[in-house]
């Protein structure tokens, strides 16, 4: 079967993946692996293969998870290797019973350079040897296993892919429970990684069990336009006397399936500890289920092994890993003195970059060896993604294909062959290419750099690259020289309003000039205002760094948490503990000195402003947000009390509109709202829209949120809206609800669309700065 | 023939990543430290307040100009795809009753917010988990393949149908649905069909 027949059947239904053998195995007393049960009796795993298919397979995997060379060495086999393969896949095809047969390759158990050992291309002729012997006896698909590490695992898709772009080809990584492999990569890295590559499915297995893995699973499945396979583990095993057992039965498994296939997942198997009677519930329950749609989520970003860098944050990347005038670093390039380029590349994290340029120099007298050593220690070493500064075509390619993650490729012209040859290698490897807005001749003003970015749209279709895999580098060029800051200003402020990512060598503004760092900080403090995304500079000089940090802070581009506000730290932890007495007491302290006005200006809504700001960033969960809500809240209650009636604080009015009933999001609204010292009129649930408008009429609030969780109860807003404008009610109105959007809330008439607990304050304190 | 099966919320597995889940700890897997003392608190509530129950029947459909059972019309692409082949639907009305609904309701109007927001939570999951189990135990009992269990209001599938629910199943339950907007009272309450094929 070739991937597209494959493909097609997957767009249909789900299929059913067998479970373990290698446990099954010891289960019945077997002490050897399935290897060397495959040479001694292989009827035994026939058997067992039977069973699967019996039990529902629709995929049996050959009993040759560990019968690479390398692992295959480690027990004295590997003059073996090919007979093992043979029969391996032989007696699967004997047993399949119209099941499909997926080649089965796991990792060799090593570790890769740093953090052992094995090099990219010792895995790589490795793998090669079995899937080569899988691909000769007509395996329907390969399945690349239980991998620790993404670089493994890249280096044995290339392996595959390189003999056949015709074969189906699913990768797994296998993450601890903390939500990452062995070797730190996170579910969003391998996502984004793996997409870019030419594999048809990717998943996980083994490691964990199925509740456990869900929440891991989601999150790939949200970042994934592949198919998605997943086998977890029968549980966590426990030591019984001298015995392994899995704890979790196929009735306990069967109860996650379904949260699987609502995750989108198109294949579905079991790992470790399972066994055919686990196969037969997973069938049971989704064996004749078509695959659900899912949503994806689009995520603009860079990675290390272990590092996601998304673009929706300022991106500093530390421009100092370049030869070029440093007498040090060419001779540490010229003698591979690894340390001393560390050494470089950690100061500027140290100092603030999120990720880094490299720049080898004279590329002719790097070996390529040292140049892939050096990319792959900062990844594992220092967790730091990698813009590929490398000009030979070869030496480019050769890192590209031995790099852990998805790095930016620094850069390509809009001059057709050399666009091409670089597009071309990033499709094939992966990664984000940096585009700059010239052509041959260096770009004289903004038209200039227009039409390098149209002719770049041109070359991305000829291509077939998306357009989400480039960032444009809008052409800094020098002042001393005569170069306009203006046209790369209007280019970045152009292709922000496109929507599209941009980044610039910001050095090259100033060079030659005296007060470097004060014409670097000022222009990038232009070129923030105007949406650049990134910019590869020198994170050691403060002024600069400085400058960039206040910038983000005032465009609103950094959480305020690049600032301290002052004294609340200790206000900050007893309302995220909910310590109603602590922050009582100190509200009674503040009082001995400060009249109450004060003391909710200047240390209650200061520390729930912050409380939201951590909540925005992902750094508190909700229901963190709604204890400390629910802990300030009193002492704002208390504080209240004490100001006078006409001081008290502005008014905000809150309903679920008629017909729903589903009020949990709106008092979690009003609890967050009330907890920033404003007055709530909280209507309830199922509100006619009459009487919400007589309240909005007769109270005059700052402004009045509408909830709305159904598709049928949101047009309510609409009519709710109309009726206020017709009564020339001039109230802003924010709306909110999961059947709801920023679109949707528009069409209604909304001046708001709430996304999340905290959204009301914002727009409250603005529309408050307003009236 | 209409059944009503009530299930002990004790019996009822519910995993603890769900609920973690739904509750919006995500990626954590656990209900953290800091919140097990009150999420115990709220969960023995949710056990005392809750009384899972399923009403179900099931029906021969006919395949004229749409998917049609006891003369209503289950229309759209979600229904094509997974009863398109029945010849036997399950139609199943689960609910945890109203006293769920006022717990939650008592809590928010006592300024207990974390509770009401933890409990609502739990409801949602348990009344979720109460299908499942009740789900799989069909599929353990019929000798026929089964769909996907597929609810109103979930992809193309007409929310207009829980009217039908209601009446057919809202006396034996005590639910009731809003003509309008099709809401079902008490809140935690929900639908689905599940088609039988060889």
């Amino acid at each position: 079967m070739n991937r597209k027949e494959f493909s097609n059947i997957l767009k249909t239904r789900v299929l059913i993946l067998d479970g373990a053998y290698g446990t099954e195995l010891m289960r019945m007393g077997f002490k050897e692996s399935p290897e060397e049960i495959i040479l001694k009796d292989p009827e035994i795993i026939k058997k067992l293969h039977q069973e699967y298919a019996k039990a529902g397979s629709n995929l049996l995997l050959t009993s040759t998870f560990g019968a690479s060379p390398i692992k295959l060495s480690k027990i004295g086999l590997e003059k073996r290797h090919d007979e093992i393969v043979k029969t391996a896949v032989r007696i699967a095809r004997e047993a399949s019973n119209s099941a499909l047969i997926l080649g089965d390759i796991g990792p060799t158990g090593d570790l890769p350079f740093p953090i052992g050992d094995r090099t990219f291309d010792e895995y790589y002729d490795n793998f090669q040897k079995t899937a080569r012997i899988l691909l000769e006896e007509g395996v329907d698909g390969v399945i690349l296993e239980t991998f620790t590490d993404i670089l493994e695992l890249k280096a044995a898709t290339f392996a595959v892919r390189d003999l056949s772009k015709d074969i189906f080809l699913i990768t797994h990584l296998t993450f601890d429970q903390n939500g990452r492999t062995l070797t730190g990569t996170d579910p969003v890295n391998f996502a984004i990684t793996f997409d870019d590559l030419d594999v048809d499915a990717i998943g996980m297995n083994c490691s964990i069990g199925p509740e456990e893995m869900l929440p891991i699973f989601e999150e790939l499945s949200k970042y994934t336009h592949k198919f998605l396979t997943v086998e977890p583990d029968a549980g966590k095993p426990v030591l019984k006397g001298d015995q392994v057992e899995y704890p979790i039965g196929p009735e306990e498994f069967a109860l996650h399936v379904d949260s699987y296939w609502e995750a989108g997942a198109n294949i579905v198997g079991s790992c470790c500890g399972s066994n055919p009677a686990h196969t037969s519930k997973i069938s049971r329950i989704i064996g004749k289920r078509s695959p659900v749609e899912k949503d994806e989520k689009k995520i603009f970003a860079i990675s290390s092994s272990s590092n996601v860098v998304t673009f929706d944050d300022f991106v500093i990347i530390g421009e100092r890993l370049n030869p070029a005038g440093k007498k040090k670093l060419t001779e540490a390039m010229k003698n591979e003195d690894i340390d001393y380029v560390l050494s470089i590349a950690r100061e500027q994290i140290e100092s603030g970059a999120t990720a880094l340029d490299m720049n080898f120099g004279v590329e002719q007298i790097i070996s390529k060896e040292f140049a892939v050593k050096v990319a792959t220690s900062i990844s594992y070493k220092l967790n730091s993604p990698l813009s590929l500064d490398v000009q030979t075509p070869y030496l480019l390619e050769y890192i590209l294909k031995r790099y852990p993650g998805r790095p930016l490729i620094n850069s390509a012209r809009a001059v057709d062959e050399e666009f091409i040859k670089r597009a071309d290698l990033v499709k094939r490897y992966g990664g984000i290419l940096m585009v700059l807005a010239m052509e041959e001749k260096v770009p004289e003003s903004f038209e200039d750099r227009k039409r390098s970015i149209n002719r770049i749209f041109e070359l991305l279709q000829t291509v077939d690259l998306p357009v989400d895999r480039v960032i444009f580098d809008p052409i800094v060029l020098a002042l001393g020289a005569g170069g306009d800051p203006k046209d790369t200003i209007d280019t970045i402020k152009y292709l922000s309003s496109l929507g599209f990512k941009t980044s610039f060598g910001l050095s090259n503004v100033s060079f030659g000039m005296p007060d470097r760092s004060y014409i670097n900080a000022s222009f990038l403090t232009l070129a923030v205002a105007n949406g650049l995304s990134a910019a590869i500079m020198n994170p050691l000089d403060e002024i600069v760094m400085k400058t960039l940090k206040t910038s983000l802070l005032v465009t609103k581009r950094s959480q305020i948490t690049a600032v301290t506000i002052e004294s609340t730290d200790e206000i900050l932890n007893a309302v995220l503990s909910g310590s109603n007495e602590t922050l009582l007491k100190m509200v009674d302290e503040f009082l001995k000195n400060e009249d109450p006005l004060n003391v909710i200006e200047k240390h209650l809504k200061p520390v729930m402003d912050r409380v939201g700001d951590l909540y925005g960033a992902g750094k508190i969960f909700l229901p963190q947000l709604i204890l400390a809500a629910q802990t300030a809240q009193k002492a704002f209650e208390k504080v209240q009390s004490l100001i006078p009636l006409k001081e008290s604080s502005d008014k905000f009015i809150i309903a679920t509109v008629k017909g729903d009933v589903h009020d949990i999001g709106k008092n979690i609204v009003a609890t967050i709202v009330k907890s920033a010292g404003y007055t709530v009129i909280d209507l309830g649930r199922d509100i006619p829209s009459e009487k919400i408008v007589n309240m909005v009429e007769r109270e005059k609030p700052l402004m009045l949120g509408l909830s709305a969780m159904m598709t049928t109860t949101a047009p309510r807003i609409k009519d709710i809206i109309d009726e206020m404008k017709k009564r020339k009610i001039n109230v802003p109105v924010i709306v909110g609800g999961a059947s709801l959007n920023e679109d949707l809330s528009k069409q209604f008439g909304a001046d708001f669309y709430a996304q999340n607990a905290t959204d009301a304050i914002k727009y409250l304190e603005k529309v408050k700065k307003l009236s | 023939m209409l059944k009503v099966v009530e299930i002990s919320p004790y019996d009822v597995e519910l995993p603890q990543r769900a609920i973690a889940a739904r509750m919006g700890f995500k990626g954590v897997g656990a209900v953290p430290e800091q919140f097990r003392a009150v999420y115990n608190e709220v969960m023995d509530i949710a056990l005392k307040v809750a009384r899972p129950a399923i009403a179900f029947d099931n029906f021969i459909p006919t395949f004229e100009d749409a998917i049609k059972i006891d003369d209503v019309k289950i229309d759209g692409n979600l229904a094509n795809n997974q009863l398109g082949k029945s010849i036997e639907i399950t139609a199943m009305l689960s609910t945890l009753g109203d006293e769920i609904d006022d717990e939650i309701s008592k809590l928010h109007v006592k300024g207990e917010e974390l509770k009401s927001f933890m409990l609502d939570s739990i409801g949602s999951e348990l009344i979720e988990y109460t299908s499942r189990k009740f789900d799989l135990q069909l599929r353990t009992q019929k000798q026929m393949k089964g769909s996907a269990r597929i609810a109103p209001g979930y992809v193309d599938l007409s929310i207009s149908l829980n009217a039908w629910f209601a009446s057919i199943f809202g006396r034996a339950l005590n639910v009731s649905c809003d003509a309008e907007v099709f809401t079902f009272l008490p809140r935690k309450t929900i639908s689905a069909f599940i088609g039988w094929s060889r």
